[in-house]
């Protein structure tokens, strides 16, 4: 019988072969003829600050460079239009006009945090004013700069959680601002974490039987809790091999996805015992605020609601849902709204200035908990068209805005009011994850 | 590697420039695409639209010596687009034998054989992660990074994906053996 890196040689052999393919001529003169009618992005870098970088097209980046030359008369001339406009905009205040806050939408609650490269970046959802939080964060030597932060729920603490390669993470703890960073356990190499709902402890998996030359196998069969304030933890064998970790919101219970089954997830207590199967599948889903309740996608236009303690599951349709799939991935803070990732399936669409490609849409949309509709779409029609956001939408911690960041035109992150779908652009995002939280500490 | 002064003049709009990365590039594209997709039609759609992606937002790449990574990554994400677009032929598809690619002939064929219909049976996610990692040989964190997902989900797609083909090449051995046994 041949040895596991022999057979994974030869599948690498096998690949090697497969990969042999030469374009043809007429693809790659149909592939200039798209190149040649296709724009470059222009991209503006506006100073040395990570914060508030504008691309050519108005967009706002993370980083950018300079390439448009922008010489002092055009410089002279930009300063003279923006000096004739504030000048406009003060004239009609002198008259009674009133000067409306564009973004963010009124209402919005807690605090807004982004990653920005390796730093932290806090936005007060209601001026929209930022802040960067001391502190850098731990970097990796990956070229992908992947490094993982996960706020408590509090808002008191921070989990950082850089790659050291091979699919594993280290575990770093920090006080809210990024301060105080130390290793959690150092040397010890984990493949997910998950805090408590209160904040109060942490739930790791340590990666067990990792095989450094081939990357794969990475898999953890224990338990791992500690607690914040006392600095202690216990270690429980769990006998399965387990690939994600979640808390259930509410209890003190956690949400495993198993390796082995691939599609196979498991309910287990935060003290090693009581471990149960549990039927949902390891794609989008999202708890209810009270971990009653997890909705999850049939991918037919349905979504299962689940009752962890009865089993029963109902299942639901909503308003415009035929021919979709139906991603849940949160539900309001009062449990009475859904928020969906909605794919339309076979269904291509053309994206105004997007002229030789057709693409199948995804938008987000907001549902009733309890099914049927109305269903509100969210954003305008140009995101309705270009595919939905980056990621996945997200509601304020009083459920009166959703936050979107979208990867392509009109990019950038967008606030939504989850009654009537329309949004605004927001100013602050400069590129990179964003979270919501109820609160930040001082 | 591509000439990282190649990248600038490129990021600066030089369409010459940029004929040559591609030029230089997209024999390479185009099989990870072809070896994801299962399709070459699908594969050429794929890297056409990663290279247009790329070719427009070339000015907002933040260091030239990553653009191999990051083009790979574009054209990932267009190929599981295209695979998403196409789902519904794609059902069709997974019926279908490849095409033989060049260096077949050299290959043992019951290797070939085994990894082909095992390959095939494995969905666009699970063909992308063995790609990302046995042909570009990125690790897991690299191939969750470009693939937009947990790191837990991509160790289990690997996982699950090298299982399936280190299992057919083990039936296969041991169908082998049990001839020679015969013999």
């Amino acid at each position: 019988m041949s040895s596991r890196p022999d057979l994974d040689r030869r599948i690498a052999d096998w690949l090697d072969g497969q990969g042999v393919v030469h374009a043809s001529d007429q693809f790659l003169a149909a592939t200039r003829a798209r190149l040649d009618v296709s724009r470059q992005r222009r991209v503006f870098d506006l100073g040395r600050s990570d914060v508030g970088m504008l691309a050519g097209d108005g967009r706002l980046l993370r980083r950018g460079r300079f390439e448009w030359p922008l010489t002092p008369r055009l410089v002279s001339v930009v300063l003279v239009v923006a000096l004739v406009v504030a000048a406009m905009v003060i004239g009609s205040m002198s008259v009674g006009g009133v000067l409306t806050q564009r973004s963010p939408l009124p209402g919005a609650r807690g605090t807004i945090v982004m990653t920005v490269g390796s730093t932290l970046v806090a936005v007060d959802p209601i001026s929209g004013t930022t802040r960067q939080l001391a502190g850098e964060l731990p970097q990796n030597d990956t070229p992908f700069d992947h490094v993982g932060v996960e706020f408590s729920p509090d808002g008191k603490r921070l989990l950082v959680t850089p790659s050291s390669g091979e699919g594993v993470v280290n575990l770093y703890l920090a006080n809210a601002d990024g301060g105080d960073l130390r290793a959690l356990w150092p040397g010890v190499d984990f493949i997910g974490s998950a805090w408590a709902p209160d904040g109060g402890k942490i739930a790791a998996l340590p990666a067990a039987g990792v095989n450094r030359g081939v990357g794969v196998n990475v898999s953890g069969r224990s338990l791992w809790v500690y607690d914040v304030e006392s600095g202690s933890f216990q270690r429980y064998d769990l006998g399965i091999d387990i690939a994600g970790i979640e808390w259930r919101p509410n209890h003190d219970e956690l949400l495993l996805f198993v390796t082995e089954e691939e599609r196979g997830a498991a309910l287990v207590r935060a003290d090693g015992t009581d471990l149960r199967p549990i039927s949902i599948p390891d794609g989008p889903h999202a708890w209810s605020a009270d971990g009653s309740t997890i909705a999850y996608g049939g991918g037919d236009g349905r979504v299962h609601l689940l009752d962890i303690a009865t089993g029963a599951d109902r299942i639901l349709t909503f308003e415009g849902s035929e021919g979709t799939s139906e991603g849940p991935t949160a539900f309001s803070p009062d449990g009475s709204k859904l928020l969906i990732k909605r794919s339309f399936l076979g269904r291509n669409v053309a994206p105004p200035g997007y002229p030789y490609c057709c693409r199948e849409p995804w938008v987000e949309v907001v549902v009733p908990a309890a099914g049927g509709g109305p269903a509100t779409v969210l954003g305008t029609e140009e995101h309705k068209s270009i595919g939905g956001p980056g990621g996945s939408g997200m509601f304020s911690p009083d459920g009166k805005q959703v936050l979107a960041v979208y990867t392509q035109d009109p990019a950038g992150a967008w606030m939504f009011d989850p009654e009537t779908g329309k949004g605004e652009r927001q100013t602050w995002w400069s590129g990179g994850d964003v979270m919501w939280l109820p609160g930040l500490a001082p | 590697m591509p000439n990282e002064d190649l990248v600038r003049r490129a990021q600066a709009g030089d369409r010459e420039a940029f004929d040559a990365l591609m030029t230089s590039a997209v024999d390479r594209l185009l099989g990870i695409a072809r070896m994801i997709l299962h399709d070459l039609d699908a594969a050429e759609d794929a890297v056409q639209d990663a290279l247009v992606r790329c070719w427009q937002d070339l000015p907002a790449l933040r260091s030239a010596d990553r653009f191999d990574a990051w083009l790979h990554r574009l054209l990932v994400n267009a190929v599981l687009d295209e695979s998403r677009r196409r789902r519904r032929q794609s059902r069709r598809f997974a019926a279908l034998r490849w095409e033989p690619s060049v260096t077949d002939v050299s290959r043992d064929l019951a290797d070939r054989d085994a990894l082909e219909n095992a390959f095939a049976r494995l969905s666009v996610d699970h063909r992308a992660s063995i790609v990302l990692h046995f042909y570009l040989g990125m690790n897991v964190d690299q191939a969750a990074a470009i693939l937009g997902i947990r790191v837990g989900t991509a160790k289990s797609r690997l996982h699950y994906a090298t299982r399936a083909l280190r299992a057919a090449l083990e039936a296969d051995d041991r169908r082998h053996s049990a001839g020679e046994v015969l013999a």
